[in-house]
């Protein structure tokens, strides 16, 4: 009996110790419940040697912001967002690498989720179709960097690709060892990123390859991303295919002595809640909170008011994301009076960087001999030197083509002459 | 030595000159040309701390530089013929030092307008070759040969100097071998000063016979550009010139004095 039990106890222990293994490890950072931060003041100027998106304000959770809490369910997790503490949103997300279809009354489309090959970010992309709407593609990028949680999507619609972010910080109120959700028996408080959890090089490409550029520049901004870049690394950029925009932004990223990356709003997490009134509760931007895929399934199925590309708030959050011009550059300095390192025109890119330099005027010296001219009493001809100043003998011979000037001096007879060696 | 045996020997000069320029400028093309296909498979660089970068912040827009070498002067003319003959005056005695300065354009990815001036200064003391005073000692003269060449030329890169990667990245090659062709005006000033001797009575007498103008020149080069600092290169440079100016009315019945030669520099440029 007494081995019955204990036979008893080491199955339902193994039991449960599978249930835990079977979470995919990489969510386990996470699990838990995150809270949508919101900047409440305007960035200030920012210092000689920082960057101006650096400088935010503090954040704080607004009383009708969102939460989302992920905890396992089935094979990836569910994620739960609440408003208000009102829930608006469960969905839940696989991250398998495999495409899964969208079904909605009349929309068709897939969704795929995949890590990245260290398990560090979470690539992901949708396509829908709609009847009478033009196709829609969704990239995006989700990774933990100095312990929140950013959300980069990228929303392509008509070739116009619209990116947004959004940035989730551990909720204050959940305790240490908190189940991440009903039933579950992971620990939410993990380490949630590895030491330097900033993006690599090779980070880069990979994500290069499986999300927008646009979504991928974000992500760079977002994570606070530097690289050590040389012309090496730079070819090597080139030859993965890393999108040109993407390298200027790492480039300019990496050397902010040359370079600054601003954001185009003062306030670019939710800039467009306030202007638009998207943050009410119970509207149907309510999905615009929810981080993985919550925007493009409310979007997507939501009013025509949203498929409007340009209707979106968040596009009020990162204008410049349009037309190609992503990012101001200027002086190191961080103030906003641009120097000549570089700058970048909203809706029309990059110019070129031009280093100050001094105009380099090449003068010529008038080599003129003028002035040099002593009287004309001497001669050379073929068949030798003569003095016309003191022999009365006179010149030999004609002058040569002209354009030239010519003299001879003399100093008089010295006495001297010439003799055979 | 005869005066054909001289200019046999200077042209073989100036030719094995010429080879050896050509020949080093095609096999540091079909060097670089090598290079060019071979992209790292993966970056080494460190991940922080980028400090200051081996690339540019976009394409250079041109290049100033100083060039210092060797004329090789082509002494063909007359002239030289005369002053060699009464004078000893030898064979190389033109060959001089030359100072280039040099600004470039980029007009595209590897066409430059570039804009020079060069310097030359030759300095011949000498006595009369067969000839002595009558106390039994040499007489002496000197003679300069100061040229200044304003240039205008076109540089082609005979591999692409950098590659831009992005808007903000351009990264130079190493290694880029060019040619190019220009013409420009040779200003020169020949000065002969000291004791002659009349050759109509053998009277020693001290003079200063000069001589000055400015005439049509044209060049080509070839070299390479090496890169040793992210925007400065040494610069190696061989390029023939072609000029000849006419003579004062001090020297009568000459043809034109040949400032033709070969010259081999090297230098500093500074791309901007």
């Amino acid at each position: 009996m007494r081995t019955l039990a204990l036979t008893a106890m080491c199955l339902m222990v193994a039991a449960h110790a599978h249930t835990q293994t079977v979470i995919d490890s990489r969510w386990t950072p996470f699990l838990g419940c995150w809270d949508l931060v919101v900047q409440n003041a305007p960035p200030t100027k920012p210092g000689p040697n920082r960057r101006s998106d650096a400088e935010r304000g503090p954040t704080v959770r607004e009383p009708h912001s969102a939460r989302v809490c992920v905890a396992p369910g089935g094979a990836g997790v569910t994620m739960s967002t609440t408003v208000a503490d009102r829930p608006v949103l469960v969905q839940t997300v696989v991250a398998d690498a495999s495409d899964r279809p969208i079904v909605d009354d009349t929309c068709r489309g897939t969704e795929r989720a995949e890590w990245s090959r260290d398990g560090q970010r979470l690539f992901s992309r949708a396509t829908l179709s709609c009847p009478g709407e033009p196709e829609r593609s969704v990239s995006g990028l989700t990774l933990l960097s100095d312990g929140e949680w950013i959300d980069v999507q990228s929303v392509t619609v008509a070739s116009r690709e619209n990116v947004r972010v959004r940035r989730y910080r551990r909720s204050d109120d959940q305790h240490d060892g908190q189940a991440a959700g009903p039933g579950s028996t992971v620990t939410a408080r993990t380490p949630v990123q590895k030491a330097d959890s900033r993006l690599s090089i090779d980070d880069v490409i990979e994500a290069s390859g499986a999300i927008s550029a646009g979504a991928l520049e974000a992500a760079l901004i977002e994570s606070h991303a530097r690289f050590g870049l040389s012309g090496r690394t730079l070819l090597t950029l080139d030859a993965a295919g890393v999108p040109d925009s993407v390298t200027d932004l790492m480039v300019a990223l990496s050397y902010p002595s040359e370079f600054v990356v601003k954001r185009a709003s003062p306030d670019d997490r939710l800039a467009s809640v306030d202007p638009y009134g998207y943050v009410g509760p119970w509207g149907l931007n309510d999905y615009f909170f929810g981080p993985l895929y919550a925007m493009p399934y409310g979007f997507y199925f939501d009013s025509g008011y949203y498929y409007s590309p340009f209707g979106y708030s968040y596009l009020r959050a990162y204008p410049v994301f349009f037309g190609g011009g992503v990012y101001d550059t200027n002086s190191g300095s961080g103030e906003s009076v641009p120097r000549e390192t570089g700058r970048v025109i909203n809706g029309r890119g990059y110019t070129r960087v031009l280093p100050i330099r001094d105009a380099e005027t090449v003068s010529a010296n008038d080599a003129s001999s003028s002035g040099r001219r002593t009287s004309d009493r001497g001669r050379a001809t073929p068949a030798g030197y003569t003095d016309t100043g003191t022999n009365s003998n006179g010149s030999a011979g004609a002058t040569s083509a002209g354009g030239s000037t010519g003299s001879a001096g003399s100093s008089g007879d010295s006495g001297r002459t010439a003799v055979p060696r | 030595m005869s005066r054909g045996r001289l200019r046999q020997q200077r042209a073989r000069r100036w030719t094995l000159a010429a080879l050896l320029v050509v020949l080093v400028t095609l096999v540091l093309s079909q060097t670089a040309a090598a290079q060019t296909g071979s992209v790292p498979s993966s970056p080494d660089a460190p991940e922080i701390n980028p400090g200051t970068p081996d690339f540019l912040f976009g394409r250079p827009e041109g290049w100033v530089g100083v060039r210092a070498g060797w004329l090789l002067a082509r002494s063909g003319s007359d002239w030289y013929d005369f002053v060699s003959d009464q004078l000893t005056i030898d064979d190389g005695a033109f060959d001089t030092f030359d100072l280039s300065t040099d600004v470039g354009f980029t007009i595209s990815p590897r066409f430059d307008a570039v804009a020079g001036v060069a310097f030359s200064r030759a300095h011949i003391p000498s006595e009369y070759r067969r000839l002595v005073d009558n106390n039994r000692l040499p007489i002496n003269q000197e003679t300069r040969l100061r040229t200044v060449n304003v240039t205008a030329s076109a540089r082609l890169a005979l591999r692409s100097r950098g590659r831009e990667v992005s808007r903000l990245a351009w990264v130079p090659n190493d290694v880029v071998p060019f040619v190019g062709a220009g013409g420009g005006a040779l200003h020169y000033a020949l000065d002969q000063s000291g004791d002659f001797v009349d050759f109509r009575d053998s009277r020693v007498f001290e003079g200063t016979f000069r001589s000055s103008a400015w005439t049509p020149s044209a060049h080509v080069f070839g070299g390479v550009d090496l890169r040793v600092l992210r925007r400065m290169l040494v610069s190696i440079d061989g390029r023939y010139q072609w000029a000849a100016g006419p003579l004062g009315s001090t020297w009568v019945d000459f043809d034109p004095i040949d400032l033709s030669g070969f010259k081999l520099s090297a230098g500093a440029h500074f791309v901007f």
